[in-house]
C-alpha cells in the first residue's frame, strides 16, 4: 500500500479557521481596552496552552528522528505541518512582552509590601527583571522557530526528488536539538508560568511541561491522523492506530508521573513557601477545576486508553485525542489563572483568546502546506513505515 | 510484540550461521570445561564474598557502631551502596520491558545478562537497608502483616514504601527472568553432555517441550510481565528517591528528584551492561550476536540518561540560587563545590556531565574498549553523586554548631568492596550454569531476519 502523492489543496478549512479566529480576535482588542489584566491573562493561557502543542509535536518529531524511528514516517508531515505556527505564537508574544506589568509582580517590586516576598524579588531581580525577561523569550521563540523550519524544510526536500542524505542530517539536528529543547523549555516554563508565583519553586516543572506538551502533541498528532485517514490522504492502517495509541497513553503517564510527584512531595514537605500555590489550587474557587484535573485529564483517558480495542479504533481514539487536548487548556489554564486573583475562574476572555490563538495558528499551519504533500511519501522508509504491523 | 520492520544500519545479528551451529554457539560455552580465566576470577570474587560475610558478620555482632555514621550523618555509606546497587538493576529491567514495548531488537542478545545483572544487584541492594536497621531479624516489621500487638509501619515513612518497591522489584525480575529462560533450559536438558546435568536442567526447565501450546502461553505471559515490569523501571528508584526528596534537608526536598533519579539509575545500570557485556562478547567469541550495534545503541542510551542526569543538575544548581533558600544555596554552592567533599563532587560533575558527551560519536560507541573504560567512569560517578547527595547534604545541615566530617571505616570499604565480589561471583557462576545469551529468542531473530532478507531479495 503507497500513498498517491497528491499535493494538500488548502481548501476552505484555511478560511474557516482564519475567520472564527480573527472574529474572535476582535473580541480580544475589545477586551485588551475594557480589561486588560484579565484579557492578557486569558491571552497567556491560550498562547502557552497552542505552544505546548506545537512544541509537542516538535518533540515527537525530535524522538523519532533521533530514534530513527519506522512508523513514525506515514504521520510525520502531519506533525511537521504545525512547525511554521512557532514564528506565528511568536508576534502573538508581543501583547505578552508589552503587558508584562500586568502579569508579573516582580516587575514592580517597590509596590510590593509583603518584606519576605520583597527579599525574594530583589534576590531574583538579576534574573527576573523584564529586559533580561524579554530577551529569553525571544531567544527561545526564535530558536524553536528555526529548529521547527529546519525539520520542515528538509523534510519537503525529499517531495521534489529522493535524497539519501536527508534522513542522517535530519537526525542528526533533532539529536543536536533534544538538549537544547529541554533545557530551553525548562526556562521558558519557569519564566512565563513559575515566576507569576515568584516566591514559589518547584525543581520538576521543566519535565512537568515537557511532559504536558507531549501528551498535547501526540493528541494532536492522532487527531490529525484520524482526520486525512478518514479522508483517505495518508496511508495509515490499524497499526498505526495502536501505536500512536500507545505513545498517547505513554505521555499521559508520564505526565501524570510528573504532575502527581510535583504535588506528592511538596504535600508531603509542607513547606510553607511551596504550599501556597497548590492551597490556592485546591481550596476556593479552582477547587473544582483542580479534581477535574485529577478525574478528568487523568483518570477517564487513563482507564480509557489503556484498554487495547480502543487504541486499534479509529474513530475511539480519535475522541479520546480530542477530548485530551480539550482538557489540556484546563491544565494550562488551572496553572496560570489562579495567579490572577481569585474572584473568578473562567472568563469571556479566556473562549476568546483561545479561539483567536488557536483559529489563528491553525490558519497559519494549513495556509503554509498548500502545495506540499500530507505524508513524505519519497522518503526511503516510507514505503516500509506503511506496511507496519504491531499486534 | 512483533514488528515486521528490518533495521536500518548494522544488522543485530551477523554472520550466516545455520540454525545448529548458532544453537551450539550460543549453548556449549555451558558445557565446555572451565577455563583457568575462570576459575582465577571465581576465586577472586569468592574472596569478595568471603571478605563481605565477614564484615556483615562483624558489623551484626558488635552493631552498627562500627560503621562511620553518626549524627548528622546518620545515612552514609551503606545507603550510599543500597542506592548505587538498586540503581545498576534499573538497566536490565529497561531492557527486558520498555525495549521489548518498543520493539526494539537489539534488547534479544543481551536481555538474559542484563536481568541476571538486575537480579544479583538487586540482591546486593537490598542487604544494605537490612544491615542499617541495627537489628536485622526484625525485618519483618517493614513488612503489613496482621500484628497482633496492633505495630504497623508508618506509612507516612518511605521506609516501608522502599522494602515494597525492592521486594516487588526482585519478585517480578525474578520471575520474568526465569520465564525467559525456561526454553533455553529445555534445550539445555535436550543438548547438555552427560546424565546429571541432563537431569538437572530438566527439573529447572519445568516440562518444556515446546509445543505450540505451551508457546502461546510463553508469549501471553511474556507480554503480561513486560507490561507489569515496566512501571517498576520508572516506580522503584521513584520511590527511593522519595526517602530524601519528602524531607526538609537542604540539597534532598526536591520535586525533580524521581526522574532525576530514575535517569541516574538506567544510566548506571546500561554502563555495567557494558561492563559485564563486552568482555562475554570477547572471550566467548559472541561478536556474532552481540554486534557493534548493540554496543552502539547502548552507548547511545548512556548519553540520553547521561543528558538527563547532566539536565537534573543543572536545573538543581539553578533553582538553589533561584528559590533565594540560603541553606538550599550554601549546599549547592559552597558546600558541594568547595566544601570538605569536594573532589567527590567534582569527580560526580565530570563522570556524569563531561563522560557520556564522548557517546556523540559513533567511532567511541562501536570501539568496546573504549565503551568499557568510559562505563567504568559513569559507575564511578554515580557512585559519586550518591555520596554527593546522601553523605555530603548531611554533613551541615541547618545547625552548624551540630557540622560534622563524615568518613567510612574499614567496616564500611570491606562491605562495599564485599558486594562487589559477591556480585561478580553470582555472575561468574550464572555465566558457567545458565545459557547467557537467549538462545530461542536469538534464534527466532535469525530466523525472521532471513525471511525479511528473502522477500527483499525477491522484491
Amino acid at each position: 500500500m503507497t500513498a498517491t502523492p497528491i499535493p494538500y489543496r488548502g481548501g476552505g478549512g484555511v478560511w474557516i479557521a482564519l475567520t472564527v479566529g480573527a472574529a474572535a480576535l476582535v473580541v480580544d482588542i475589545v477586551g485588551f481596552a475594557v480589561d486588560p489584566t484579565r484579557t492578557l491573562f486569558a491571552w497567556l493561557i491560550a498562547v502557552v496552552y497552542v505552544l505546548t502543542i506545537v512544541i509537542g509535536l516538535m518533540g515527537i518529531l525530535i524522538i523519532a528522528h533521533t530514534m530513527n524511528a519506522g512508523w513514525p514516517t506515514v504521520v510525520r508531515r502531519l506533525a511537521e505541518t504545525a512547525m511554521p505556527v512557532m514564528p506565528v505564537l511568536g508576534l502573538m508574544f508581543i501583547p505578552i512582552l508589552l503587558g508584562l506589568n500586568r502579569l508579573y509582580p516582580w516587575t514592580n517590586i517597590a509596590a510590593v509590601g509583603d518584606p519576605a516576598m520583597h527579599k525574594i524579588l530583589v534576590h531574583k531581580a538579576p534574573y527576573l527583571n523584564a529586559r533580561f525577561f524579554v530577551l529569553r523569550s525571544v531567544f527561545y521563540l526564535a530558536l524553536w522557530s528555526l529548529f521547527g523550519l529546519l525539520l520542515r524544510r528538509w523534510s519537503l526536500a525529499t517531495d521534489r526528488e529522493p535524497h539519501p542524505n536527508l534522513r542522517p542530517r535530519l537526525r542528526a539536528l533533532a539529536a543536536l536539538m533534544a538538549p537544547l529543547m529541554g533545557l530551553t523549555l525548562t526556562a521558558a516554563a519557569t519564566d512565563w508560568i513559575m515566576s507569576l508565583a515568584p516566591e514559589w519553586i518547584s525543581y520538576i516543572f521543566g519535565f512537568y511541561f515537557m511532559a504536558l506538551s507531549l501528551m498535547g502533541g501526540a493528541a494532536a498528532l492522532t487527531l490529525a491522523t484520524a482526520w486525512n485517514d478518514r479522508r483517505s490522504r495518508i496511508p495509515v492502517t490499524l497499526s498505526h492506530y495502536y501505536a500512536l495509541g500507545r505513545v498517547l497513553f505513554t505521555f499521559l503517564v508520564l505526565w501524570a508521573y510528573t504532575a502527581y510527584f510535583n504535588y506528592f512531595i511538596t504535600w508531603i514537605a509542607n513547606k510553607p513557601q511551596e504550599v501556597r500555590w497548590f492551597v490556592q489550587r485546591s481550596v476556593g474557587p479552582f477547587r473544582a477545576e483542580s479534581w477535574f484535573i485529577i478525574l478528568g485529564h487523568f483518570g477517564f483517558p487513563f482507564l480509557v486508553l489503556i484498554t487495547y480495542v480502543i487504541k486499534r479504533h479509529r474513530g475511539l481514539l480519535a475522541f479520546m485525542a480530542a477530548y485530551l487536548l480539550a482538557a489540556q487548556y484546563f491544565e494550562v489554564h488551572w496553572l496560570i489563572a489562579p495567579e490572577r486573583g481569585l474572584t473568578r475562574v473562567f472568563d469571556w476572555w479566556d473562549p476568546a483568546a483561545v479561539i483567536a490563538v488557536a483559529g489563528l495558528s491553525l490558519a497559519a499551519a494549513l495556509w503554509s502546506q498548500r502545495g506540499h504533500l500530507l505524508a513524505p511519501a519519497f522518503d526511503p522508509r516510507f514505503a516500509e513505515a506503511a506496511r507496519y504491523e504491531s499486534w | 510484540m512483533n514488528s515486521s520492520l528490518p533495521m536500518a544500519e548494522t544488522p543485530v545479528l551477523t554472520g550466516e550461521l545455520s540454525p545448529t551451529m548458532l544453537h551450539e554457539q550460543l549453548l556449549s560455552p555451558i558445557w565446555k570445561p572451565h577455563t583457568r580465566l575462570f576459575l582465577f576470577g571465581l576465586v577472586l570474587s569468592g574472596m569478595g564474598t568471603l571478605l563481605a560475610v565477614f564484615a556483615i558478620t562483624y558489623t551484626v555482632w558488635r552493631g552498627t557502631g562500627v560503621w562511620g555514621n553518626n549524627i548528622p550523618v546518620a545515612w552514609a555509606f551503606p545507603i550510599i551502596n543500597f542506592v548505587w546497587w538498586i540503581g545498576i538493576g534499573h538497566a536490565g529491567t529497561f531492557i527486558s520491558a520498555i525495549l521489548l514495548l518498543l520493539e526494539q531488537r537489539w534488547r534479544t542478545s543481551i536481555n538474559r545478562v542484563a536481568e541476571a545483572m538486575t537480579l544479583f544487584a538487586v540482591a546486593q541492594a537490598a542487604l544494605f537497608p537490612l544491615l542499617h536497621l541495627g537489628r536485622p531479624w526484625f525485618a519483618y516489621w517493614l513488612i503489613v502483616y496482621p500484628s497482633t500487638m496492633h505495630l504497623w509501619p508508618n506509612f507516612k515513612s518511605a521506609l516501608p514504601w522502599d522494602a515494597a518497591a525492592v521486594f516487588t522489584y526482585g519478585s517480578v525480575s525474578l520471575l520474568f527472568w526465569y520465564l525467559g529462560l525456561v526454553p533455553d533450559l529445555a534445550a539445555m536438558r535436550d543438548r547438555a553432555p552427560g546424565r546429571l546435568r541432563q537431569r538437572a536442567y530438566g527439573v529447572f526447565a519445568l516440562g518444556w517441550r515446546g509445543s505450540v501450546q505451551h508457546w502461546r502461553h510463553y508469549r501471553v505471559a511474556y507480554g503480561l510481565l513486560g507490561g507489569l515490569a515496566t512501571p517498576l523501571v520508572l516506580s522503584v528508584h521513584s520511590v527511593v528517591s522519595t526517602d530524601y526528596a519528602i524531607s526538609l534537608v537542604p540539597g534532598w526536598h526536591e520535586t525533580i528528584f524521581p526522574p532525576y533519579f530514575v535517569g541516574g539509575a538506567i544510566y548506571s545500570g546500561f554502563a555495567m551492561v557494558i561492563i559485564l557485556m563486552v568482555p562475554i562478547r570477547r572471550i566467548f567469541r559472541m561478536a556474532n550476536v552481540v554486534t557493534t550495534r548493540h554496543l552502539d545503541a547502548m552507548g547511545k542510551m548512556l548519553l540520553v540518561t547521561g543528558w538527563i542526569v547532566t539536565y537534573s543538575y543543572m536545573t538543581e544548581w539553578f533553582y538553589a540560587w533561584y528559590g533565594g533558600d540560603q541553606y538550599e544555596q550554601y549546599v549547592f554552592w559552597h558546600q558541594y563545590l568547595f566544601g570538605p567533599a569536594a573532589p567527590v563532587v567534582w569527580t560526580a560533575l565530570f563522570c556524569n556531565m563531561v563522560v557520556p558527551q564522548f557517546f556523540w560519536w559513533r567511532r567511541i560507541r562501536q570501539n568496546d574498549l573504549l565503551s568499557w573504560v568510559l562505563s567504568v567512569f559513569v559507575l564511578v560517578g554515580m557512585w559519586a553523586e550518591r555520596f554527593m547527595i546522601i553523605a555530603d547534604s548531611l554533613q551541615r545541615d541547618y545547625l552548624p554548631s551540630a557540622w560534622f566530617w563524615y568518613g567510612p571505616t574499614w567496616v564500611d570499604w570491606s562491605i562495599f568492596v564485599g558486594t562487589i565480589g559477591f556480585f561478580s561471583f553470582l555472575f561468574l557462576l550464572f555465566v558457567r550454569f545458565v545459557p547467557f545469551i537467549p538462545t530461542a529468542e536469538v534464534m527466532e531473530l535469525a530466523h525472521e531476519m532471513k525471511k525479511e532478507r528473502q522477500r527483499e531479495a525477491a522484491a
